[in-house]
């Protein structure tokens, strides 16, 4: 170590966005630097080179001609790739001072060691706390453990997104985790408060930890096409129709990163609709319903499908039950419901169409019409259900 | 008489983690004061802990509340072992016993720890009841406010300027004591901060006592010193100008109850007669100096006479004081024509006419003379009793009379814009004392305060005319002229002409530039040509001064930022020889230095220097001189000609050489005219000047001026490759967008022009320097590239001006040289005055009109200059400025097709950060005595205080660099909290004074002070009447936002 010194320290912070993004990404003050080269800052520097040219400024100005020779002699006139580096390790010295606050926003706004406007305070932490989907779709469902971020370097390797940048997602994650995780009240809420960061981000982390916390089994095979948008979007909807934040929910008192368990005993009660008897009189209102929009084919092989399907939706919501089979929520719907369908060449469209019907079904027989607690636990199952499966139905 | 103070610790917040267990704390304050300490209960298991604290009260002597600090300090709470230290809080009191200052301070305080930085804050609230104190034979100067602002601060009207006043105390550097050896680095570092702050305290109470008994109420240019001797100890030194001031918009006050003035427009009348005959008679015993009265309302001039024995008048000073200066509290209340007498006589009578600002009221202002400087070498010794300091102010009486002489050698009867700085290195110590010389008048009373361009203005402004080029820095040179000179030539003259432009808000006056002596009589031999803008006196071909550019003298184009630097080696001797070998450098560097400055002045094609600052280092092995300073083309002055190239040629080639290095000359000069909108409206177009008075003694007429001045500046080049010349070419111009001046003005760009305050910034360089032959080359080249770094730093926030711009230079080790840069970044306004701004003019109507003015004009700057570059694509939304996010698409190396995905997510992210370039609200430090776009409302006090980092972990946080950087903010933070906690929320004039940094890098530790000083000020916008920063608490003495009027308006009370 030497006693090198160049820092330049002003009265507020100015955040360069093009190198926070940088930063962010993993890239050492070297390569950022690099980059921002490639990009022209320092041309941008000597505005008006051709004048100057003219006039002779520059060659009089020619300390160093071998350097000159290097870089173009326009460059000369501005800035020199040292100035651009020392420029980009101020920057940097910044941030990681920075860091330290951003790893729990509440304190940003509180300190006083950095007079930064709320506006910039904002872009830091969200910036900070952005996520690569790529990179946490390798993670997502894993126990946020020291295992887990050994293997972030196979992430890494597999998603070329730096090692700093996949250990810094990692590391908010987990963070956000074991802040919000035995929290009571709405998850979403939490994170928000204790993170500041804005609505969109705060749900998707919401998700994210909800995600976790069931241990969702994303990372099989039969899953690898489905993104982490997809996955998000069904825990979302699971948080807000099955959780106990629910509309339906009553007793608010637990917390929002489990399944509402009153709820969950009443999908017990669903087995009910794959006796037989109901199961035949459900059968014949849905092709009844769906004769006009679906194709002949299609109804047929409804018709000799119809039990499965339905079994496998009734599967489903009984295994919410049991923590090891709600592990395995997505790929029971890939396999059990999704993939048979696509077989049969349904679209989209078409399986939503059917949900729907089957979601109105029990209403029309006249056998459910007096339980209308197993109604509306069907409907709420089915309101997040359907969505699910339209969302995760890529064709 | 005692004072009470109180003090309340509310709570604590982001306390660090002190109890791994828990990681909790247990957290308690002791409050200190004096060698009395009380404390706060303990506060269990929190790091935000609410004390709610009873209040702590302190009964002590004004002299203590002075003196000494606040200290708290916040403790982890142990039950079994000793209590773990967190941090200390220093508050300083003596903004609380300020007449009008603010009434309590109250506030969150960062908790420092010298080894750990800033550790959480404490919420503190501090009162003071001070019982005044009547006593004529107190120690404690209580009330009297100090300015570090080197003018009359904004809010108040200077009523009298009672002179220089100067100080110092000694003490053991506690760094250097033997307990240094058992005791951790922390309480040595913390034992030394303590015994800063108290030397600091000292100082100002005793310099408070001279300004009491000058009869002042305020020191202003206020400029406090810490030499850290080493093994001899530690010196702190203060200068200042005793000065009574008074509020606009109040009846006049002096502590002194010196009562208000009973205004008469023209008080020469009767002061005339009434001024004490001693006086006179001592001037005429001791000089054949012909007093002449021209008019009868001229007041009797006070000429400085170079004969008169100095001894003789700083007698007359310290024993007329007594009599003619009111002093004491009770008993100056009636004599409000002695004081005035007092006031007439002054710049006679003081011992040292100095003053430490560098602006002026209008009308201060007679002559300039030029730069007049004094240094001296001597060898430090340990200063055995620290009580009484002879040695060290036998030392500095000694460069100020050398100061003092040189200014009367110039014809000149003050010293304006006066520094005192010094170097040391290891036993070695150079002491230097620079400022301008010139003729002053003092008579600033009402009626010229109020209408200072009337032309009555000349009635009063009797001063001789005396002048010196300011020629010759080097004090050698100036020194064999001092016996040269027209000891009795003086002559009153009167000043006759002013130009007065009565268009538009500048008043120009071109006799502040003449020569102050008889030119027949000049100290040495000058170029003198004739003004340029009245026709009739004589000046010289070129101006340096220290000062700000003053307002009365006009300047075309823009000024320009000028830089001298030379390094020397030398023996790396010890005691006597070494001290003898600097000695016998410095003549040499100064005369290089001058000389360096007059060539790049001339190839600037300019003519006048402004804010102009010596600093010569002595290092081990090394002597290191700069000089900075702006310069500005003076409209009085004689235009520059074109410098011709004159050397001994052997050869054709050698002689082609010439012709092209006088091409490049040639070429560099157009180009610079160019760039500093140097265009000069032909003389002959200016209003003409109106000779309002008539001039008695047209002696200077017949002067034939065609002698000096024609000769073009010739540079005599010994070989074609000389440095001397190459380094004027090799001066770098600041990128297009960019002014950069060291003055607090830019000459040439109205102050309305300065839109507000981007960035204050403090820039530490340190490296290892192996100079090889061309150790000029590089040595230039250094400061070179840390002014590139800085424009490339400041890049976005262009059109700017780089203002306050300073530099200082330490060689702290065989080959090392440090450089520490502080300045402002002022945004520009209006960009007319930037010549080069066209491109962005031409592409602004391109771009969609803009709902705000100045800030989104900014943007569009940075779009533009995006654009030229061809890589970023940008555009503005309807709305305001949100640059659409664009970088690196196909640059990066890393993964490009994330990147792409990266990029559409972040798309939706505002890029606030370029939000730089909106005024921010928060805090604003500054080294310029006003903040652009926002008025001073009140002043709340100074601030001063040194601080100490140490690290024992290098390598952790980040290396040197990582340390310094911490450091620079933490400093930063904790001024902010300081100012804000009074009530404030800007500190002008803020100066880091000291930044020493020591490392052993192998030892993974380093050490660094910092010494930081300002005035706390609260800003109104323009428009605005709440602060910024909203009152917790009812502030009980916040005056009515003062509604500033112009001086020229002010209505005498």
């Amino acid at each position: 170590m030497s006693t090198y010194v160049d820092v330049f320290v002003g009265n507020f912070v100015t955040i360069d966005t093009d190198l926070y993004d940088m930063w962010l990404d993993g890239l050492s003050a070297l390569e950022a630097a690099a980059v921002l080269q490639k990009q022209g800052v320092l041309q941008s520097m000597g505005a008006r080179p051709d004048v100057l040219q003219k006039q002779g400024v520059l060659q009089s100005m020619g300390a160093r001609p071998a350097v000159l020779q290097k870089q173009g002699v326009l460059q000369s006139m501005g800035a020199r790739p040292d100035d651009l580096l020392s420029d980009t390790q101020d920057n940097y010295r910044l941030f990681m001072g920075l860091e330290k606050l951003l790893k729990w926003p509440s304190k940003l706004a509180n300190q006083q060691i950095y007079q930064i406007d709320a506006d910039t305070q904002k872009m830091l932490i969200d910036k900070y706390y952005q996520f690569d989907p790529v990179v946490v779709r390798e993670i997502l469902g894993r126990k946020l453990s020291s295992n887990t971020r050994k293997y972030l370097d196979d992430v890494c390797e597999k998603t070329k997104v730096p090692l700093r940048s996949c250990r810094r997602q990692f590391d908010n994650l987990k963070r956000v985790f074991k802040t919000v995780e035995e929290m009571l009240g709405s998850l979403y809420q939490n994170i928000q408060t204790h993170y500041l960061i804005s609505d969109e981000l705060a749900k998707q982390y919401a998700a994210i930890v909800f995600i976790t916390n069931h241990r969702f089994e994303t990372s099989k095979k039969k899953l690898n096409h489905l993104t982490l948008d997809d996955f998000l979007v069904c825990a979302d909807l699971m948080i807000t129709n099955w959780s106990y934040s629910a509309e339906e929910c009553t007793d608010h008192e637990d917390m929002d990163v489990d399944l509402d368990r009153l709820f969950l005993q009443d999908l017990r009660d669903l087995k009910l609709l794959v006796e037989k008897d109901y199961m035949d009189e459900q059968k014949s209102f849905v092709i009844q319903t769906l004769r006009s929009s679906f194709k002949r084919r299609k109804l047929q092989d409804l018709d000799e499908n119809f039990k499965n399907i339905m079994k496998a939706i009734i599967n489903i919501a009984y295994g919410l039950n049991h923590s090891k089979e709600v592990r395995d929520f997505f790929v029971d719907l890939v396999e059990k419901l999704i993939e048979p369908c696509q077989q049969s060449g349904w679209t989209c469209e078409d399986i939503e169409n059917f949900l729907v019907v089957v979601k109105d079904a029990p209403q029309h027989i006249a056998a459910f019409r007096n339980m209308p607690n197993l109604n509306t636990v069907w409907e709420r199952y089915m309101n997040a259900f359907i969505q699910c499966t339209v969302k995760l139905y890529h064709t | 008489m005692p004072g009470r103070l109180k003090v309340r610790v509310v709570a604590g917040r982001e306390l660090p983690v002190m109890d791994r267990a828990t990681d909790l704390t247990d957290a308690f304050v002791e409050v200190k004061f004096g060698n009395e300490v009380q404390k706060t209960d303990v506060c269990k298991k929190s790091l935000n802990p609410q004390w709610n604290s009873d209040w702590f009260v302190f009964e002590v002597e004004d002299e203590v509340l002075q003196d000494e600090p606040l200290e708290l300090r916040a403790f982890d709470h142990d039950t079994y072992s000793s209590h773990d230290v967190i941090g200390k809080v220093y508050i300083d009191l003596n903004p609380l016993l300020m007449k009008d200052g603010p009434s309590f301070i109250s506030g969150w305080f960062p908790i420092y720890d010298t080894m750990h930085g800033i550790r959480g804050e404490l919420n503190v609230i501090v009162k003071v009841q001070l019982f005044s104190d009547f006593n004529r034979f107190r120690q404690s100067s209580c009330g009297v406010q100090f300015f570090c602002t080197a003018e009359v601060p904004c809010g108040f009207k200077l009523q009298f300027i009672h002179g220089f006043v100067e100080e110092l105390v000694v003490n053991d550097d506690p760094e250097y004591k033997w307990i240094d050896k058992i005791r951790t680095p922390r309480s040595s570092n913390e034992a030394r901060q303590r015994i800063f702050s108290k030397l600091s305290g000292e100082l100002q109470r005793k310099i408070g006592l001279k300004i009491l008994e000058m009869g002042g109420n305020s020191v202003i240019g206020y400029i406090q010193n810490f030499d850290l001797e080493g093994e001899s100890g530690i010196v702190v030194r203060g200068i200042g100008t005793s000065v009574t001031l008074c509020k606009i918009h109040q009846a006049p006050s002096s502590p002194v109850g010196v009562s208000p003035l009973k205004d008469s427009p023209l008080p020469e009348d009767t002061i005339a007669p009434s001024s004490p005959t001693a006086s006179q008679n001592l001037r005429s015993s001791t000089s054949p100096m012909k007093v002449s009265m021209p008019t009868s309302l001229n007041r009797r001039s006070s000429d400085s006479d170079i004969s008169t024995p100095p001894k003789g008048s700083s007698l007359t000073e310290s024993s007329g004081s007594g009599g003619a200066v009111p002093t004491g509290q009770g008993s100056g209340s009636k004599s409000v024509y002695p004081k005035s007498c007092s006031q007439q006589l002054n710049i006679d009578l003081m011992e040292f006419p100095f003053f430490t600002m560098i602006s002026f009221p209008p009308g201060f202002l007679v002559h300039i003379g030029g730069v007049v400087s004094a240094r001296s070498v001597k060898l430090l010794d340990k200063i055995h009793n620290p009580e009484e300091p002879e040695t060290r102010d036998a030392w500095w009486t000694e460069i100020r009379t050398e100061v003092r002489s040189h200014a009367r050698a110039m014809g000149c009867h003050a010293v304006i814009g006066y520094t005192e700085k010094t170097s040391i290195c290891e036993e070695v110590i150079i002491l230097s004392g620079i400022g301008t010389a010139a003729k002053v008048n003092l008579n600033l009373d009402q009626s010229l305060t109020v209408s200072p361009y009337r032309p009555s203005l000349q009635l009063l402004n009797a001063s001789i005319e005396h002048q010196l080029p300011s020629k010759d820095i080097g004090d050698k040179d100036r020194k064999l002229f001092v016996d040269v000179n027209l000891a009795n030539q003086l002559s009153v003259q009167r000043i006759t002409n002013m130009d007065i432009c009565d268009d538009g808000d500048r008043h120009y006056n071109c006799s502040v530039c003449h020569i102050p002596y008889k030119a027949a009589s000049a100290p040495f031999p000058v170029n003198l040509s004739q003004c340029a803008i009245c026709k009739r006196k004589s000046l010289p071909d070129i101006l340096f001064t220290t000062i700000d550019p003053p307002s009365e003298i006009q300047t075309y184009g823009r000024g320009a930022f000028i830089q001298a630097r030379i390094c020397r080696s030398k023996a790396d001797n010890k005691g006597e020889a070494n001290a003898k070998e600097i000695s016998d450098n410095l003549p040499f560097m100064e005369y290089e230095l001058h000389n360096q400055l007059m060539n790049k002045l001339k190839i600037k094609g300019m003519n006048g220097l402004f804010g102009l600052n010596i600093q010569i280092s002595v290092g081990e092995t090394k002597l290191v001189g700069v000089a900075t300073a702006t310069a500005a083309l003076l409209a009085p002055l004689p235009i520059p000609s074109l410098p011709r190239v004159l050397g001994q040629v052997s050869s054709s080639e050698e002689r082609t050489h010439l012709v092209d290095l006088q091409k490049k000359l040639s070429d560099k000069m157009l180009q610079n005219k160019e760039i500093y909108d140097l265009h000069v409206t032909d003389p002959s177009n200016q209003p003409s000047p109106r000779s309002l008075t008539t001039d008695e003694s047209e002696d200077e007429l017949d002067l034939d001026l065609s002698t000096g001045n024609k000769e073009a500046f010739v540079l005599e080049v010994d070989d074609t490759k000389d440095e001397s010349i190459k380094s004027m070419l090799l001066d770098s111009h600041p990128p297009p967008g960019i002014q950069v001046c060291n003055t607090k003005t830019m000459p040439g760009t109205p102050a309305s022009n300065f839109s507000f305050n981007i960035q204050m910034f403090t820039q530490v360089w340190r490296r290892e320097v192996m100079f090889d032959q061309q150790m000029k080359e590089d040595f230039t080249e250094i400061f070179e590239c840390l002014l590139r770094k800085l424009y490339f730093k400041l890049r976005k926030m262009t059109p700017c001006c780089l203002c306050g711009l300073t530099f200082n230079v330490e060689v702290p080790d065989e080959d090392e040289i440090q450089i520490t840069v502080s300045g402002v970044c002022v945004g520009v306004q209006d960009r007319v005055n930037t010549s080069t701004m066209d491109i962005s003019v031409a592409n602004k109507s391109l771009l969609k009109p803009i709902s705000s003015e100045g800030d989104d004009m900014m943007f569009q700057m940075e779009e533009v200059s995006e654009q030229t570059a061809g890589t970023a694509v940008t555009k503005v939304d309807g709305q305001g400025n949100r640059r659409e996010y664009s970088l690196m698409s196909n640059t990066r190396t890393i993964s490009g097709a994330k990147i792409q995905k990266l990029e559409s997510h972040r798309r939706n992210i505002s890029n606030v950060g370029s939000g730089a370039l909106k005024p921010q609200r928060g805090v604003e430090l500054t080294p310029l005595f006003y903040v652009p776009g926002r008025k001073i409302g009140r002043h709340l006090g100074s601030y001063n205080f040194f601080f100490i980092r140490e690290s024992t972990s290098l390598r952790e946080v980040g290396g040197l660099c990582g340390f310094m950087h911490n450091f620079i903010t933490e400093v930063l933070a904790i001024v902010r909290a300081h100012v804000a906690s009074l009530g404030g929320n800007a500190l002008v004039a803020y100066k880091m004074t000291e930044c020493v940094l020591l490392s052993n890098p192998n030892k993974n530790q380093s050490q660094c002070l910092i010494n930081v000083c300002g005035d706390a000020v609260s800003l109104q916008n323009e428009g605005d009447i709440t602060t910024a920063i909203p009152d917790q608490f009812q502030r009980k003495h916040s005056d009515s936002p003062l509604i500033l009027i112009p001086a020229t308006n002010a209505v005498p009370p």
